[in-house]
């Protein structure tokens, strides 16, 4: 009797379990939206919760409906958002994406120098979009000046000031890296706060698209190079966890990543043996710096890091890719830099193929003619 | 041969049987084995009922991932029944015990089973408090303190000023990738409320206690010498946990059950 009662419990968690094979229902009485960290309820009609990358619970609110009870002042968040501040380049092509930017973008972190998205430059030299300054000590007059609705940040140092000035705060931060179906989704997490669900539906599609299509082409390949992203610096090396976009991405278009074993924060910081070690059997390492910054060959990298010249990617027939300066502020185009990615680890599958936002570099750096020149 | 007792007569029996003690504690263990697998590269999901009431992570994360928590439901349900069984079991003994105290006196016997039974209630104690935990505490979670800027806990009246940052970085030489980093900050914070005010040292492992809220070091910065935010702030959690005096009563009783155990344990005379 007793043996009976273990077995059909044992029973009874190898059926739960099995869910996980089972498709999920399309649609539920309470919607729950879980993207990484970040968390959307939709309590009702006039209320909607956001927990934020730090674990903070926003409550959206139409304009037109009551505030709720039992919330501060600065985490009641009118939708649709009409003025926006934002401190992150992947936070301002989320706004992109959604179609919201021109309309609501007021404030940047980043010199109009340093932008290379039209919409943002175009708004700065119009002056509707301001420079707030260093994201580390960003002026608050010129910020209240702007009177944003909403700031996107990863800084949560700047939050008691903008309770003083009556400012909601969203951290779009992890302590985690976002993973790919996050990287992905991250629209669907910003768009109630626009009322723009629509546009953030239809992005998604097209980037998941885009990954369909990566594994249909990858399928099957026989040879799988082994990838590493990261780089050295003076005192630190930095690189991007297997829990990462980056690390999923390269496993799913049939390939090795290298730190697939590394779990934590994007640009975690590792060993130097570490990076060392995996770099003697990689084929593709993509660095953080752009040419711009001293990616510009493998000589110049290597000068830059005598013992980074070590690894296999450095060395005859390596490759080595840098990222293009507007990569980083590219995130409405994900759906394009995936294909990319594939492109570079499975050439073959990719005939054609002329990159976009990334370079590969040169073993030297080309000469200098007289006019100053590169040749 | 089938019994002939009445239906809640026999319930009670099912509940002081120690065989189902032993069931369950053989299912808890199978239960945690399924647990070991789903928490494998999951904690956020779990993390998150920390900062919420258990009702409302079940009616998201939970049911939302059930193929990761059932292990969690199991769980509860597994728990549930041991507390049922404890209580009943414990319960029917000590009540036999009474009356045996009150025909043959206190003797070291009574003394030492009542220390047993004294440990088994703690336990219940114990898990109650989580139950209180879970359902009825109240979070802030990842409040932002920086210095000169007083914060005020939302919902109450407790105000917070980050007074100084003790930031000590590690000089040794062993752990060379810990080399400039900090690895025990110190922070003095003062907390007010009307005519209340209490200053004291907040760090990891070391959280503070200020009119039935606890205040727990999340995060900080600058984490190290090299950092690229130099911007200095730290991020805590304040609690307000009805649950943790019934822990603290439990693991009270538990040790004082203990020590009866041990001293009053059946002594066995050596035959020569």
């Amino acid at each position: 009797m007793k043996h009976g009662f273990v077995i059909i419990f044992i029973l009874f968690l190898l059926v739960l379990a099995a869910c996980e094979q089972q498709e999920k229902p399309a649609k539920k009485t309470k919607s729950f939206l879980q993207i990484g960290e970040f968390t959307i309820t939709r309590e009702s009609d006039s209320l909607t919760l956001a927990r934020d990358g730090a674990g903070r619970t926003l409550a959206l609110v139409p304009r037109d409906a009551p505030a709720p009870e039992g919330y501060a002042p600065s985490m009641i968040i009118r939708t649709p958002v009409r003025r926006v501040a934002a401190y992150g380049s992947f936070d301002v092509a989320t706004l992109r994406a959604l179609g919201v930017l021109d309309e609501t973008l007021v404030a940047v972190t980043t010199p109009r120098e340093k932008w290379f998205v039209d919409d943002v430059q175009r708004g700065m030299d119009s002056g509707k979009i301001i420079y707030l300054g260093n994201p580390g000590v960003i002026d608050y007059e010129r910020l209240k000046k702007q009177a944003p609705e909403l700031v996107l940040t990863w800084d949560p140092s700047i939050i008691p000031m903008l309770d003083e000035l009556g400012i909601a705060c969203v951290i779009t931060s992890t302590p985690v890296a976002m993973c790919l179906n996050a990287r992905m989704s991250f629209v669907k997490f910003l768009a109630p706060f626009f009322k723009r669900e629509k546009e953030a539906e239809d992005f998604f599609r097209r980037v998941n698209d885009s990954l369909a299509d990566i594994r249909a082409r990858t399928a099957g390949v026989l040879e799988k190079p082994k990838v590493m992203w990261g780089d050295m610096y003076e005192k630190r090396v930095l690189v991007e966890p297997g829990n990462a976009w980056i690390g999923e991405l390269v496993v799913l278009a049939q390939s090795g990543y290298l730190f697939e074993d590394v779990y934590g924060t994007s640009c975690i910081e590792i060993s130097m043996e570490r990076f060392l070690y995996s770099g003697k059997d990689a084929d593709i390492y993509f660095t953080y710096r752009t040419p711009v910054t001293g990616a510009s060959s493998k000589a110049t990298l290597a000068r830059l890091n005598p013992l980074m010249a070590g690894i296999k990617p450095l060395g005859p027939g390596g490759k080595v890719y840098a990222p293009l300066p507007h990569y980083s502020q590219s995130g409405d185009k994900l759906d394009e830099i995936f294909t990319e990615l594939s492109a570079i680890m499975h050439l073959e599958l990719y005939p054609d193929y002329t990159l976009k936002y990334f370079q590969q570099i040169p073993d030297i750096d080309p000469p200098i003619t007289n006019s100053g020149e590169e040749q | 041969m089938k019994s002939t007792s009445p239906f809640p007569v026999r319930i009670y029996r099912f509940f002081t049987s120690i065989r189902l003690a032993v069931i369950l504690l053989v299912l808890l263990a199978v239960d945690l084995c399924f647990a070991y697998i789903s928490l494998n590269g999951r904690q956020s999901l779990f993390d998150a009922m920390n900062r919420q009431s258990i009702g409302a992570w079940i009616s998201t994360y939970g049911v939302e991932n059930i193929q990761h928590t059932a292990w969690f439901f199991t769980l509860l349900f597994l728990l549930s029944v041991l507390v049922l069984n404890t209580l009943v079991c414990t319960g029917d003994r000590l009540w036999n015990l009474i009356r045996r105290w009150r025909t043959a006196g206190a003797n070291r016997r009574v003394w030492f089973s009542l220390a047993t039974h004294i440990m088994h209630l703690s336990v219940v104690v114990i898990l109650i408090g989580y139950l209180l935990s879970y359902t009825m505490t109240r979070v802030s979670p990842s409040l932002a303190v920086v210095p000169d800027l007083p914060t005020k806990i939302a919902g109450t009246e407790i105000s917070l000023e980050l007074l100084e940052m003790k930031l000590p970085v590690y000089e040794g030489s062993r752990l060379e990738p810990f080399s400039g980093r900090v690895i025990q900050p110190e922070i003095l914070l003062r907390m007010t409320s009307h005519n209340e005010s209490r200053t004291a040292w907040l760090g990891f492992n070391k959280p503070v206690r200020f009119l039935g809220h606890t205040l727990f070091l999340q995060n900080f910065s600058p984490r190290n010498n090299s950092s690229m935010s130099r911007s200095r702030y730290i991020v805590i959690d304040v609690r307000n946990d009805p649950g943790v005096l019934f822990y603290f009563a439990g693991i009270i009783f538990f040790l004082a059950g203990m020590v009866g155990v041990v001293f009053f344990r059946p002594v066995r005379r050596c035959s020569t």
